[in-house]
């Protein structure tokens, strides 16, 4: 069976805030045979209402495709939406109560379906006239049978790749795996277009799950052999194991005892460093008492030194020291004792009989106080010294003890490395080694099992993708033709396409397969006299490669409807269209939709008004140019280019016109009357009729 | 505690000790008595991290007359007698404590140059600052506030350390060990006026208000 491609013959929508329609119920547009045009300015839902037509057909779900990559070995199954909001999030209500219906035809099998546009469910799903259940699966079924597309999958791809030509296409005379696909699908007999996709996909996982065990395979005999390596040096590894382990244990042992020690060893240190510091308060205070016992002593023997020189003499009497020049030893103190003692003057030396004054005799009483705190002071040093001795040990047993510690810790953790390192020479236990040994053979008999069950697919996938290479074969020149014929339009080079043998894998590590590929060949300033084939889309302009896609796409409608209808769906094709080219473009899509026999092929464009050029070449007007050279030699009828020209009562049913139909934007509220203009001359030119002849001129006879 | 620019740690403790006189010069406290310079000098090293500096001393012990630096007494004396302090009203005194020498001291005339030396050093002007905003921020207390504000500092008077009242407790707050509760009391500060983002300057001057508060608080009650 071949294959039925659908076409649309009616579309409404209502409840949708998007488009409440020229009398507020919604869009109710009738998709006549021919081209239809969706006019609009931008952001009045052009993109939207195209993919309105998209998801009526295709439903809810999408293919598992990387954005911009080749389509490459994917898996042939379909996902659910990605953007399960896409028609909710463009109104306020949440497209509550907003219903898309469509009439779908796929040659004699008619289907009427209605879907809900916040979550594109089936409401109503009709087909020759039979309600039937309103079940996605339903409706995909009746797809299959209708179209004769293998595959639900094959028919979403058929959609995107042919029949859909939007903004977010994808290459595909570019990209070598989706030709492999599309030519699979539209022109392999169908069991067998089912099989090589099913086929191709297990022989992929059996590949991908052979590379991914191989890799776990590999790990594991790398873990064997060094295991067995260990047994073999076994008993030395096992000695130095156990001697390491002794140390690390004595080690640990001391390193808890430090710990301890170092308690004890801090409080005595902290506890003798505050006995020297209450000592050296004790002295302070010893030499506080003996300033006041001396201080009269010395004011009267120096009775006009004043309070600073007594307090210098008072200070060096006590033991603090000199403060005149810093010698803090004791023998100052001790000169100026014996001074004191024996009248004799501390300055020059006399003695008592050669002075001039006579210091107050020190009584008794305070000389027995002196002595007292001479005695306490002497006793406060001596105290001071020993606690500043204990303090010092106390210090260095501390140190010595945390030096230790840290000398510890270094050799624990060069111990616990070396034992590390030991362990890993160890062997495992026997039974970890049986284990791996048939974890290891187990492995081994499970890649040889995917290799051979790989292996017996590839034969099956080979002989069916003979059946499909042949199948392909038959058409490849049909193909060619038309490919060349439609480029002609697009292109001024001249651009044509081969049938090579190329090779294929299904994964990494299969078998190669020859696959039917078209190669583009085109000529160009360089090469003027015979086209060049070019690899890749890096090889043509931007321009060049989206025209040459879109030949390409066509030259596949045209050969698989044949004489039966087909329809293209594309969105604002002035877009990527060169201005002289557009008249040309315009007659050979034209020339598209006025094919499919007595149903009739449908072309449906999106079109912006600011372009008006577009929208008269896709109804079949000649260009400006050509009706300015026309009417300059003859005054009535039209340009020969205009020959399939619609009328402009048929264009104007044939025009969706958002400016009516869509929610106004600022836009349209600010230029209505200017968009409306646009409207009107893009529905019929201005150029179209013949020019007004200047007023007063006269007729010539 | 040593200064990576002078020779030895005399020399450093004695610079340190200079500025400080110094802070209280240009607070307008001089002649201090030599009391208030040891309590000054506890409050400097208390809250030298919050200024980033490295505590000169950090062990103190709780003496009848208040914190008491032995070492740091020699050094006001020779400083003194080397001429870069003056003496002022050096007597012998008898008050509750008991009988001993009260000396006063302000800056002496060789003073300035040697200040001025020491402050082309980086790590020497933080000193500075800190030791001048101290003192700013005691002047601001009335005088018998600012003669006791030492007494409450939350590390001085901390109860870790035992019994207030006991003399001749030895308090090591950055000795030993680090329990510097100044430092802590100035960074809860911080964090409560988080929103007014608060200086380091700032917060000196808040909590040495606290003191003097506190200090007039339990002089009233007294």
């Amino acid at each position: 069976m071949s294959v039925l491609l659908p076409i649309i013959t009616n579309v409404s929508i209502t409840g949708y805030q998007l488009y409440p329609g020229r009398r507020q119920q919604g869009i109710d547009w009738p998709v006549l045979k021919g081209v239809s045009v969706i006019a609009g300015v931008n952001g009045l839902g052009k993109t939207t209402l195209l993919n309105i037509l998209f998801r009526l057909l295709a439903g809810p779900v999408d293919w598992h495709v990387a954005e911009g990559a080749a389509l490459g070995n994917l898996p042939h199954e379909l996902r659910p939406i990605g953007d399960p909001s896409y028609f909710r999030a463009r109104v306020a209500d949440g497209a509550a109560r907003a219903t898309a219906a469509a009439e779908i035809r796929f040659g004699s099998t008619r289907i009427e379906i209605r879907r809900r546009l916040k979550d594109l469910s089936i409401e109503h799903l009709v087909v020759n006239g039979r309600v039937l259940d309103h079940r996605e699966s339903t409706y995909r079924e009746v797809v299959r049978t209708a179209s004769g597309i293998a595959s639900d999958f094959d028919f979403h791809m058929v959609l995107r790749l042919v029949v859909f030509y939007l903004e977010d296409r994808r290459s595909l005379i570019w990209d070598r795996s989706a030709q492999d696909e599309i030519l699979r699908a539209l022109f392999y007999p169908q069991n067998i277009a089912v099989r090589v996709a099913s086929v191709g996909d297990q022989v992929q996982s059996l590949d991908s799950q052979f590379r991914n065990q191989r890799v776990f395979l590999k790990r594991q005999e790398g873990e064997l052999a060094s295991a067995e390596a260990a047994v073999a040096a076994n008993s030395a590894s096992r000695t130095a194991y156990s001697s390491a382990q002794t140390r690390l244990r004595a080690l640990r042992e001391r390193e808890n005892e430090l710990d301890e020690e170092l308690v004890t060893a801090e409080r005595e240190r902290t506890e003798s460093r505050n006995r020297v510091e209450r000592a050296r308060l004790d002295i302070e205070e010893q030499r506080r008492r003996h300033h006041d016992l001396r201080h009269r002593f010395f004011s009267t023997l120096f009775p006009g030194i004043g309070q600073v020189g007594t307090y210098l003499l008072v200070n060096l009497d006590g033991g603090a020291g000199c403060l005149v020049c810093g010698n803090r030893a004791e023998e100052a103190a001790k000169r100026l004792d014996v001074c004191v003692a024996e009248g004799i003057c501390p300055l020059c030396d006399a003695p008592a009989e050669r002075h001039d004054v006579r210091p107050i005799r020190v009584s008794a009483r305070e000389s027995e106080a002196l002595i007292r705190v001479e005695q306490d002071i002497e006793t406060a040093q001596q105290q001071l010294q020993d606690f500043e001795t204990a303090r010092d040990a106390a210090g260095e047993r501390y140190w010595g003890l945390f030096e230790e510690q840290v000398r510890a810790r270094e050799q624990r953790s060069d111990i616990e490395r070396e034992l590390d390192a030991l362990r890993r020479m160890l062997p495992p236990p026997d039974e970890t080694i049986e284990a791996l040994r048939r974890v290891v053979s187990d492995l081994r008999r499970d890649q040889n099992e995917l290799t051979a069950k790989r292996k017996v697919l590839e034969i099956g996938l080979r002989s069916d993708l003979e059946a499909g290479h042949r199948a392909v074969m038959a058409v490849a020149d049909k193909i060619a033709q038309r490919f060349t014929d439609n480029a002609a339009a697009f292109l001024a080079e001249q651009c044509e396409i081969t049938v090579v043998q190329e090779n294929r894998r299904f994964g990494g590590e299969t078998d190669v397969f020859q696959m039917p590929r078209f190669r583009v060949s085109l000529t160009s300033g360089v090469f003027k006299a015979q086209a060049q084939p070019r690899q890749g889309d890096r090889e043509v302009s931007e321009s060049q490669k989206e025209f040459i896609d879109l030949a390409f796409r066509l030259a596949l409608l045209q050969t698989v409807s044949g004489n039966r209808p087909a329809m293209l769906v594309i969105e604002t094709p002035e877009a990527s269209l060169d201005s002289l080219f557009i008249a040309r473009a315009g007659s050979l899509l034209g020339k598209f939709a006025r094919g499919g026999g007595r149903i009739g092929n449908r072309l449906i464009a999106s079109s912006n008004l600011n372009k008006e050029d577009m929208i008269p070449a896709l109804f079949g007007l000649a260009s400006e140019e050509e009706y300015i050279a026309w009417w300059a030699r003859r005054r009535t009828g039209a340009p020969a280019a205009s020959e399939h020209a619609v009328s402009v009562a048929e264009r104007r049913k044939r025009m969706l016109n958002l400016l009516d139909e869509a929610a106004e934007n600022r836009a349209v509220e600010r230029y209505r009357d200017g968009y409306v203009l646009r409207y009107r001359r893009a529905l019929d030119p201005e150029w179209s009729h013949p020019p007004m002849r200047p007023v007063g001129s006269r007729k010539k006879t | 505690m040593t200064h990576d620019r002078y020779p030895d740690a005399d020399h450093w403790r004695r610079a340190w000790l200079l500025l400080l006189i110094n802070g209280a010069a240009r607070a307008g406290l001089t002649p201090i008595e030599q009391t208030d310079v040891h309590r000054a000098a506890f409050l400097a090293n208390a809250l030298a991290p919050l200024y980033d500096l490295p505590v000169e001393n950090g062990l103190v012990v709780r003496w009848k007359r208040g914190p008491f630096f032995p070492d740091l007494q020699w050094d006001l004396d020779r400083l003194a007698t080397m001429g870069l302090l003056t003496f002022r009203q050096v007597e012998p005194v008898k008050d509750s404590s008991g009988k001993w020498f009260c000396a006063r001291y302000e800056l002496g005339s060789l003073a300035a140059s040697f200040l001025a030396a020491t402050l082309q050093l980086e790590s020497s002007r933080r000193v500075y600052r800190l030791h001048c905003e101290l003192f700013a921020a005691l002047a601001a207390l009335s005088d018998d506030d600012n003669r006791s504000a030492a007494l409450h500092d939350a590390t001085y008077a901390n109860l870790v350390d035992g019994d207030l009242k006991a003399e001749q407790t030895v308090i090591d707050f950055a000795s030993f060990r680090d329990q510097n509760f100044t430092a802590r009391a100035t960074r809860a500060i911080g964090e409560s006026l988080k929103d007014l983002a608060v200086n380091e300057r700032e917060k000196l001057h808040l909590y040495v208000r606290y003191l003097g508060r506190r200090a007039g608080q339990v002089r009233r009650r007294v």
